[in-house]
């Protein structure tokens, strides 16, 4: 499917998102004081993500026409989804800066915007697993969109909470740790088998299995990094923060993001690039 | 449904003169590298060495001319996000209207017969719509009638399949049952599955 950058960064932005928004709900259900700082990126990319996704399309004016075909197209229900969470964020966003709402009220709007993008993030994954390229049309993808969420929204929580409270963060990086171990490890089981069925495939699944299988030394570096970041400097941060060398948490909180985030890319970019027609050679 | 239309194509007679792809090319005013109707050969075997400096051919090619297939249950009609792909009640023909499409490709990524063509020119999807511009002045699709073999045939399927017979699904077209395409084929010899 060649090189669908817009669609690469749309999708890693929103899930994101969408992964920052709902662990930063789950790691604050007592003391929402520590999210105000976190709350302002979920909007950054959220809205970057939309402004990239036209980047997409063949007509971007007619973009708003994309949410008619709610009955239907998961494509219709990823962006009405992603929409209603951008504008649930702007009011959970608004209600925990600007008013003396109660906490309970804070709470259920936080939880409403986290639980619209989820659905935002079970549609875009749809969209793929409804089409006709072996590469996208298996539960692998379900996998990957909401692993990716999972690992860096933890992440990006981890750096933003530590930057942002320097006292009492153990839990926190100790759950965050967690969290993206636990994303990082289900994607590399997931891959194996991943890739022996599509061997096992018809002709174009077995020609995505070739594409990937020459694409090696990116996957394998996918891979390495996704290790390196969510499970090494996830571990060392924490280490270091037990070692009251709080500056090198932070440092290796910064290096397991910026690894994290490259290692998501480059699967992601093989995961459209390897999107192979099943009419490719035929009609 | 006052009847599902469909095209009948008489495979065995196909020669791959291509005239129905330019015909329909013409037609629709096409740029380079967008086809609404695609002739394909497909070939294949080779030679068996029997022994005694003997060898046994089984080499075979064959020509298949393909449009869009205005199939029953329609992905692309389904995927659409904005409703430009639709499906005419009357007589079952998928056509794109153009002044909805946002050219976000799902149709192309949901058909399996490659049908829907992106065009970056205008960022927009266009396809074969049966020339229902033509069929409303009661002539021929455009590809039907440009056939010099008399391969190509149109009509509403069941009185198609009453006059022809024919398949749905040869050698290298993807399972029928997906989508249920309004296609009767009466296959080359080597294109019928189960030889």
């Amino acid at each position: 499917m060649g090189k669908e950058w817009a669609l690469v960064l749309f999708t890693l932005l929103a899930q994101m998102s969408v992964g920052l928004m709902v662990v930063a709900q789950a790691l604050n259900l007592k003391q929402r004081e520590g999210l105000k700082p976190v709350l302002l990126w979920v909007g950054i990319l959220m809205a970057a993500s939309m402004v990239v996704s036209l980047g997409h399309l063949g007509s971007p004016l007619g973009a708003p026409r994309a949410i008619f075909n709610l009955k239907t197209s998961w494509l219709s229900r990823e962006i009405f989804f992603s929409a209603s969470f951008f504008v649930l964020w702007l009011v959970n966003y608004y209600l925990e800066l600007r008013t003396q709402a109660g906490e309970g009220v804070k709470a259920i709007s936080g939880w409403l915007a986290g639980f619209c993008g989820i659905l935002a993030l079970i549609s875009m994954a749809n969209i793929y697993v409804h089409t006709i390229l072996p590469a996208w049309e298996t539960a692998y993808t379900h996998l990957v969109f909401y692993t990716t969420a999972l690992v860096l929204g933890a992440i990006l929580y981890a750096v933003l909470a530590y930057r942002n409270r320097q006292e009492g963060q153990q839990g926190m990086l100790k759950i965050t740790g967690i969290l993206t171990v636990i994303g990082v490890a289900l994607q590399l089981l997931s891959l194996p088998p991943y890739l022996a069925s599509l061997s096992a495939g018809p002709v174009a699944a077995q020609e995505t299995a070739r594409l990937l299988l020459g694409a090696a030394p990116v996957l394998i570096f996918s891979q390495a990094l996704a290790v390196l970041g969510g499970i090494v400097f996830t571990f060392l941060a924490l280490r270091a923060y037990g070692e009251k060398g709080s500056l090198l948490t932070g440092q290796w909180l910064y290096g397991a993001l910026a690894l994290l985030v490259l290692a998501e890319l480059a699967s992601r970019y093989l995961f459209y690039a390897t999107g192979v027609s099943i009419t490719i050679g035929q009609f | 449904m006052a009847g599902q239309l469909g095209f009948h194509v008489q495979q065995d007679r196909c020669i791959g003169c291509f005239t129905c792809q330019i015909a329909c090319k013409d037609k629709n005013d096409l740029e380079v590298g967008q086809l609404f109707r695609r002739v394909r050969e497909i070939a294949g075997g080779g030679y068996t060495e029997t022994g005694n400096n003997a060898f046994r051919a089984d080499v075979y090619a064959y020509w298949i001319s393909l449009s869009c297939n205005h199939c029953q249950d329609p992905p692309c009609v389904k995927n659409c996000p904005t409703g430009a792909m639709q499906k005419r009640p009357e007589d079952g023909i998928v056509f794109v209207d153009q002044n909805k499409c946002i050219g976000c490709r799902y149709c192309v990524w949901s058909c399996p017969y490659g049908a829907p063509q992106y065009n970056p020119q205008i960022g927009k999807v266009g396809k074969c719509d049966f020339c229902r511009d033509l069929l409303a002045k009661g002539e021929q699709p455009a590809c039907v009638a440009a056939c010099p073999m008399r391969v190509l045939d149109f009509g509403p399927l069941d009185e198609l399949k009453k006059k022809y017979g024919g398949t749905n699904q040869i050698k290298g077209l993807p399972d029928p049952n997906t989508t249920k395409p309004s296609i009767l084929i009466t296959p080359h010899r080597d294109a019928a599955l189960g030889k």
